[in-house]
C-alpha cells in the first residue's frame, strides 16, 4: 500500500452527493495490515524515513530509503528496487512510459540546454529535481532550501560536486528567499522553479517561474496531475520547454519569431 | 544489429573509400530515384532559396498555393533595411485557372503588387503546374516591365524539370539578367562580388566586415542582404568570391565569359578555411601588398582570440565521430576540416547537389572507410550512422529526427538556422553546438540502436 495517497481524496469527483469519506485515500485496515509487508520504501529521507523506521522497529519490515521519484533517474531506481524486493519483472507498460520520456528528453534537450536555473523547495524533492535539471543538460544556479539537515547537505553537495560543482547551494537557516533573490540578482537565471511563494521573485526579475513543491495556492495542478513517475516526468519536461519556449517567443526579433522552433 | 539494405537504383551513388581498391564514378547531377523519399528539394525551391534573401523585390509563385506556403520566410536571411522578400506572394492558381490559363491572374496580381509594395524588380517563379499549363510567363514578364518600368523577371523553375541545382541555375540565369544593368562608375579596382553568401543569421555581414577590413569594396553580396540596385552594378567589380559552390558556380562562370571577371572558391567555415578565403582574396591583388598584410592581421588577431577557446571543446570530443550530410559540396570540404581541428573524424560525408569533381576530392580528403553519398535518403543515412556508429549528424531540419531517434547528437548547418557558422566566431558558435549535442547527458538514457554497450 501507498500512504499518504491523495488520489481519489483531492480529486474526489464532483457528483452533486457529498460524500464525508471519499472512495480513496489510503484505508485504516490497509494501514494496520503494513506491519505484514514484505518491505518498506521510504521515499524521502526527511519526509518518509521516519515511518520505515518506526515500522521497522514494531514489525521487522526491511527498508531501503530512497529519493521521491522525480525525473528519470530517480524513477528508475524506484521501479528497479521494487522489481528486486518484490522479484517480478517491470511490466511493458512502465518500460514504454519511460521510453516516451526519453524520446522527448533526445528531441528538446537542445532548447534546454545550459538554461540558468534558481530553485528553492523541500530537500526530499530538490535532490531528484536538480539531478533530473542535470540529466537534461540545464544548470542549476542556485539551490536554496530553509530545511536544515547536514545528511541533505552532503548528499547535495556530492550531486553538484559530480556535475556542476559551481552551483551555489545553501540550507538551513540562513537560507531563504530573501537570499535566492539576492543570488538571481547577482547571477541571472532564466528560470525559477518553487513553490507559489516564489512568484514574487519570478515578477520582480522577470523570469518564467515553475510552480513545483508545496503549496501551490495560486494555480491547480497538483492534485489532479503527476509530478512523480515517467508521466511526472514527461509533464516536467512540458513545463520546462513551456516556460522557456513562451518567453523565447515573447522576446525574439520579428524575424526570429518561428512557427517552428 | 538490424541490416539495412540499400535501394535497388541508389548503389551507384555511394561507395566506400578504400585505398586501392578500383572504384567507379559516383554517380551524381542526375534526378532523384523514385521513392527513394531523397532529402533533396525541388527545381522550384532551389530557385526560391537562392534568390529569397533578395529583400527589396517582389518574389511572386506562380502556382497552386502550397508552393509558395512552403518556401515563406523559408531561411534564416536577415536584412539590414528592407524586409519584402519576407512575404510570399503567390498567384494561388485553382482549378478554373488550370484550365483556362493562369496569365490574366499573374498580370493582374503583379500589377497589384507593384503598385502596393513599390519594389526595385520583381521575380516571377513557375511551377511544376505552370509548366504543364504552358502559361507564357517570359510575354507576362515584358508586358508588366514596360507598364511599371521595373525588371520583371521570370524564373523558369517548373518543380519536375531536374534537380535543385536546376533551381539554382534558373535563379542564376535570373540574376544574370540584371546584371550589367547598372553604373558601375566609382567602383574600386580592388573590389569583389560576394556570391553565394545569403546573410543566414549575418553571417554576410561578418564576411563583408572582413573584406573592408582589408581595404577591399563589395560591390555585391549574392544573395545575402541583397539590394536589386547591387545586383545591378555587380559586374563592376574585379572578382567573384564563390562560397556556396552549388548554387553560383554557374552564376560565376557566366560572368567570367560575359565581363571577364575571374573567379575563385572559398568557403567561411572553420578556422583553415575561413583565413584561406582571406588570403586568396589578398592574393589576387598582388600589387598592394597593405591587402595582404591586413588579411594577416586580422587572421592573427581573430586565432588568437578564438583557438584558446576551442580547446574545451576539442578535449571532449576527440576521437568522436560525425557524419555529415549537406547542401554543398563545398560545405562538405569545411565541415570536414572543421571537425578535425576539434578532434572529430568523419564517418560519412555527403552532399545533395556535389558533381564529380566535388565527389573525387571528397574521397581524397576523407578517411579511409569514409562513405560518401550523394542525394542521399533518409535510410541510407541511418543505415551508415548505424554502422559507422557516429556519435553526430550534420544536417537540416530534415536530417535531425534521423539523428534524435538513432541516439545521436545533431548539429543544424542548413539555411534555416538563427545562430552565424560562418567567420571565426561562427567557428565557435559551430564547436559549442556539436559540443553540446554530443555530449548530452540524454544520451545515456537513449539507447543507441546497433551499438553494444
Amino acid at each position: 500500500m501507498l500512504f499518504p495517497d491523495t488520489s481519489n481524496v483531492l480529486d474526489a469527483p464532483q457528483t452533486g452527493k457529498h460524500v464525508f469519506y471519499p472512495k480513496g485515500g489510503t484505508t485504516i485496515p490497509e494501514l494496520q495490515s503494513t506491519g505484514d509487508s514484505l518491505f518498506s520504501l521510504a521515499l524521502g529521507s526527511i519526509s518518509a524515513e521516519p515511518a520505515a523506521i518506526a515500522l521497522e522497529k514494531k514489525h521487522k519490515v526491511a527498508f531501503e530509503t530512497l529519493d521521491i521519484p522525480i525525473g528519470l533517474t530517480a524513477t528508475d531506481r524506484f521501479i528497479m528496487k521494487m522489481s528486486e524486493v518484490a522479484n517480478v519483472s517491470v511490466p511493458d507498460e512502465i518500460t514504454d512510459e519511460r521510453g516516451r520520456l526519453v524520446d522527448v528528453m533526445a528531441d528538446m534537450e537542445q532548447y534546454l540546454y545550459g538554461k540558468r536555473v534558481a530553485l528553492f523547495g523541500d530537500p526530499d524533492q530538490l535532490l531528484p529535481l536538480t539531478e533530473f535539471l542535470l540529466d537534461l543538460n540545464m544548470k542549476p544556479v542556485h539551490i536554496v532550501s530553509g530545511t536544515p539537515g547536514q545528511r541533505f547537505e552532503k548528499q547535495m553537495r556530492q550531486l553538484l560536486d559530480a556535475r556542476s560543482p559551481e552551483t551555489n547551494f545553501r540550507n538551513g537557516l540562513q537560507a531563504d528567499m530573501f537570499l535566492l533573490h539576492q543570488w538571481m540578482k547577482n547571477e541571472p537565471v532564466d528560470l525559477l522553479i518553487g513553490n507559489t511563494y516564489g512568484k514574487y521573485m519570478a515578477r520582480d526579475e522577470d523570469v518564467p517561474f515553475i510552480r513545483f513543491g508545496f503549496p501551490i495556492l495560486d494555480r491547480i495542478g497538483h492534485s489532479y496531475f503527476p509530478n512523480v513517475g515517467y508521466s511526472g516526468a514527461l509533464r516536467l519536461v512540458e513545463k520546462l520547454l513551456s516556460a522557456i519556449m513562451d518567453r523565447q517567443d515573447r522576446d525574439a526579433l520579428e524575424e526570429k519569431f518561428e512557427l517552428v522552433m | 544489429m538490424e541490416q539495412i539494405t540499400i535501394l535497388e537504383g541508389r548503389e551507384n551513388h555511394l561507395f566506400e573509400k578504400k585505398t586501392g581498391a578500383v572504384q567507379p564514378d559516383i554517380s551524381c547531377d542526375t534526378s532523384s530515384l523514385s521513392g527513394s523519399v531523397s532529402q533533396r528539394a525541388c527545381v522550384f525551391c532551389g530557385s526560391r532559396v537562392v534568390l529569397y534573401p533578395v529583400a527589396d523585390a517582389i518574389h511572386l509563385v506562380h502556382g497552386p498555393i502550397g508552393c509558395a506556403a512552403y518556401t515563406w520566410d523559408i531561411r534564416g536571411a536577415v536584412s539590414s533595411g528592407p524586409e519584402l522578400h519576407r512575404l510570399s506572394f503567390s498567384t494561388d492558381l485553382q482549378e478554373m485557372d488550370v484550365i483556362y490559363g493562369g496569365e490574366k491572374k499573374l498580370y493582374h496580381s503583379l500589377i497589384e503588387l507593384i503598385e502596393q509594395y513599390k519594389p526595385k524588380a520583381a521575380f516571377i517563379y513557375s511551377t511544376c503546374i505552370v509548366g504543364l499549363i504552358g502559361d507564357d510567363i517570359e510575354a507576362v514578364c515584358r508586358k508588366v516591365a514596360n507598364e511599371t518600368g521595373i525588371p520583371v523577371l521570370p524564373v523558369h523553375s517548373e518543380g519536375f524539370k531536374g534537380t535543385k541545382k536546376d533551381g539554382y541555375k534558373a535563379a542564376c540565369h535570373a540574376l544574370m539578367k540584371l546584371i550589367g544593368t547598372g553604373d558601375t562608375d566609382g567602383i574600386s579596382k580592388y573590389s569583389i562580388n560576394i556570391l553565394g553568401e545569403f546573410n543566414l543569421a549575418g553571417e554576410a555581414w561578418i564576411i563583408r566586415k572582413y573584406y573592408e577590413k582589408m581595404g577591399i569594396e563589395v560591390v555585391s553580396t549574392l544573395t545575402g542582404d541583397g539590394r536589386i540596385d547591387a545586383v545591378k552594378r555587380a559586374h563592376g567589380a574585379s572578382l567573384n568570391v564563390v562560397q556556396c559552390s552549388g548554387s553560383m558556380t554557374w552564376l560565376a562562370k557566366e560572368m567570367e565569359e560575359k565581363y571577364g571577371i575571374p573567379y575563385i572558391r572559398v568557403s567561411y567555415f572553420g578556422i583553415e578555411d575561413m583565413s584561406k578565403s582571406l588570403y586568396d582574396v589578398a592574393k589576387e591583388f598582388p600589387e598592394r601588398p597593405e591587402i595582404m598584410e591586413a588579411a594577416k592581421q586580422i587572421v592573427s588577431e581573430e586565432v588568437k582570440q578564438l583557438y584558446p577557446s576551442l580547446q574545451k571543446f576539442k578535449k571532449a570530443l576527440t576521437g568522436k565521430k560525425a557524419a555529415i550530410y549537406v547542401g554543398g559540396a563545398f560545405k562538405t570540404f569545411s565541415l570536414i576540416k572543421a571537425l578535425r581541428s576539434i578532434g572529430m573524424s568523419v564517418v560519412l560525408a555527403g552532399s545533395q547537389t556535389g558533381n564529380k569533381d566535388d565527389y573525387a576530392r571528397l574521397k581524397e580528403m576523407c578517411d579511409e572507410g569514409t562513405i560518401i553519398v550523394d542525394d542521399s535518403n533518409p535510410v541510407e543515412l541511418s543505415k551508415f550512422i548505424l554502422e559507422k556508429e557516429a556519435d553526430l549528424l550534420i544536417g537540416g531540419v530534415k536530417e535531425r529526427p534521423i539523428a534524435f531517434k538513432l541516439g545521436v547528437g545533431f548539429c543544424d548547418h542548413n539555411h534555416e538556422r538563427k545562430i552565424p557558422l560562418a567567420g571565426f566566431v561562427g567557428m565557435y558558435n559551430f564547436a559549442l553546438e556539436v559540443y553540446q549535442s554530443v555530449m548530452s547527458p540524454v544520451w545515456q538514457f537513449a539507447p543507441r540502436k546497433g551499438v553494444k554497450r
